[in-house]
């Protein structure tokens, strides 16, 4: 890929920058799975402890 | 001797229920890759490139959209004399080619009309059309195929085309999101679905290193990677986006899917508009399934394509009527044949249901929050109202058993015996049963008279049910032999990014 480097329009494009950001979007992805999960564990040892 | 049959059939039955947590267990499994999906990628190995881009567009009646899409197009974040659009008007019949004609000259040299005099072939060939063109052309260093009506974010492209450093990676596509406004259910029903189909599962995908298709309104491929697969789109598919998708990946190159980059499309807003759509895609689907079949499940005919998560998230989706009719059998033979067996396996089912459509309607809400919004009681609503009654039941069961009971004694009204064992046998074919109640909304909509008891019978059956009918469907016109008409989706500018 030979494609050029120029910044886009007026307005400015920070490549790095938005690339950090849709990493940390990304990495931001395991904590909520986390979260998912140990709310599904509380509910489950609620469930157990109130119906059996 | 008996005993022997009576010991097999139950195996045999057993067997069939527990099909139907098949699905459950895949999801389950699929979405827990997404979390990895943070800490494996191939982020690395991308670059702030701007390759020159030609960005087609297959148009057959599209006056409606196709000026407003041009012009987001125009106002994107990318080097101007990076970007050239190409619409491939095939021989539209409304005011398409008098719109393109309009744009060309407002944005001279970097829109260019191309007129098909004889159309109607389908959207492959209207995309060969387009790409016997650029290539031609050593001007264009990549191509992006986009549908005519969709609105592309400012960022979409760039964040897109980053991918392309890496010379891994053949083709990238988008996260579509349903953008009508204002939208109505079935919209947001579309709009959640395409966070658990898009946002998540191709994510999932992205960990596995193999992705099940690009998104037709948005992919972007290398021209390297579209001459690896001969420089044109494959005409033999209904799913020719699934199948591009298939071949690159085929070619030795990645396919790669970019959440953060948006794109809003207009998608189906009734019953018969997604069946249309979706019918297509699932015939699609029946089609690459059969092409790829020495593929499936043999890693080393492809490491990618091969692979036995890859295989099995493909097929538990493209099965999944199959597993919902067997887990409804199965529970109906039983409850004649061994009732106690019956409602022991019953209960597991729905056990695993509960779990999996907690951990993937909260997972999902969490992934898209903005969508969320908008579509949660839709995301709530998957399944099906009656689905999500009996996951109460499973989680909380005092709830009726307590509950509910006391509730209709203080009414004056008795549970008899044979009334619950109704419940309990409409319960077991639910999954199978939901199917045809969403093919009955599907009729009631085609029916003036009783059209307005659709939406809620949507609701009552589910949206996931509704897409199971839809599959059954096509197995059912592929095995038929129906012509493989292009039904194009009608759109008609309601998109407001």
């Amino acid at each position: 890929m030979t494609g050029g480097r120029e910044p886009g329009p007026p307005g400015g494009w920070d490549g790095e920058a938005e690339l950090a950001r849709d990493r940390r979007v990304e990495r931001a992805l395991v904590w909520k799975e986390a979260g998912v999960i140990a709310l599904l564990a509380v509910f489950v040892v609620v469930r157990v402890l109130l119906v059996g | 001797m008996v005993g022997d049959l009576t010991g097999a059939l139950l195996l045999l039955l057993t067997a069939m229920v527990m099909a139907g947590a098949i699905p459950l267990v895949a999801a389950m499994c699929q979405f827990a890759l997404i979390g990895v999906h943070g800490l494996r990628n191939h982020h690395d190995r991308v670059g702030d490139i701007t390759p020159r881009t030609a960005i087609l567009i297959p148009a057959w009646n599209e006056a409606q959209v196709i000026a407003a899409t041009i012009d987001r197009l125009m106002a994107m974040n990318y080097p101007a004399e990076g970007l050239r659009v190409y619409v491939i008007d095939d021989a539209s019949t409304d005011a398409t080619p008098s719109v393109c004609g309009q744009k060309a000259y407002q944005y001279a040299g970097r829109v260019i009309h191309l007129r098909r005099e004889v159309g109607g072939q389908g959207k492959a060939h209207t995309l060969n059309h387009g790409l016997r063109y650029v290539l031609a052309d050593d001007w264009c260093e990549a191509v992006l195929i986009i549908d005519a009506d969709v609105i592309f974010a400012a960022d979409a492209l760039r964040k897109m085309a980053r991918h392309l450093a890496d010379p891994e990676v053949g083709a990238v596509t988008a996260y579509i999101k349903e953008g009508s406004r204002p939208a109505n259910y079935m919209n947001r029903f579309i709009g959640f679905e395409y966070i658990t189909a898009q946002a998540a599962a191709r994510r999932a995908q992205n960990v596995l290193g193999a992705m099940a298709c690009l998104a037709g309104g948005a992919q972007l491929h290398s021209r390297e990677s579209l001459e690896a697969i001969g420089g044109r789109i494959d005409t033999s598919s209904l799913a020719e986006d699934t199948l591009t998708t298939f071949m690159t990946q085929r070619a030795g190159r990645r396919a790669i899917f970019e959440g953060s980059a948006t794109v809003w499309a207009e998608e189906p807003d009734s019953i018969g508009g997604l069946w249309k759509q979706r019918l297509r895609w699932a015939r699609g689907n029946v089609q690459v399934s059969l092409r790829y079949r020495r593929v499936w499940f043999r890693r080393d005919r492809d490491r990618r394509l091969g692979g036995v998560s890859f295989g099995t998230f493909w097929f538990t989706i493209f099965l999944m009527p199959v597993f919902m009719i067997s887990a409804s059998l199965g529970l109906t033979v039983l409850y004649f044949a061994d009732f106690p067996l019956s409602w022991q396996l019953f209960r597991l089912l729905w056990i695993i249901n509960a779990v999996t459509y907690l951990f993937v309607t909260l997972f999902s809400l969490a992934i898209d929050p903005g969508t969320a919004r908008r579509t949660w009681v839709e995301g709530v609503m998957f399944p099906g109202l009656v689905a999500v009654l009996i996951i109460l039941y499973t989680c909380v069961p005092p709830v009726f058993t307590v509950g509910v009971r006391d509730v209709l004694l203080g009414a004056g009204v008795t549970v008899r015996p044979l009334f619950a064992h109704a419940l309990i046998l409409f319960a077991y074919v639910w999954l199978a049963g939901s199917m045809l109640v969403a093919w009955a909304a599907k009729r009631l909509e085609q029916d003036g008279r009783w059209r307005v008891l659709s939406p809620p019978l949507v609701y009552i059956c589910g949206y996931g049910p509704l897409l199971c009918a839809i599959t059954f469907a096509a197995y059912v016109t592929e095995v038929r032999g129906a012509e493989m008409a292009w039904e194009k989706t009608e759109k008609t500018g309601k998109v407001a990014a």
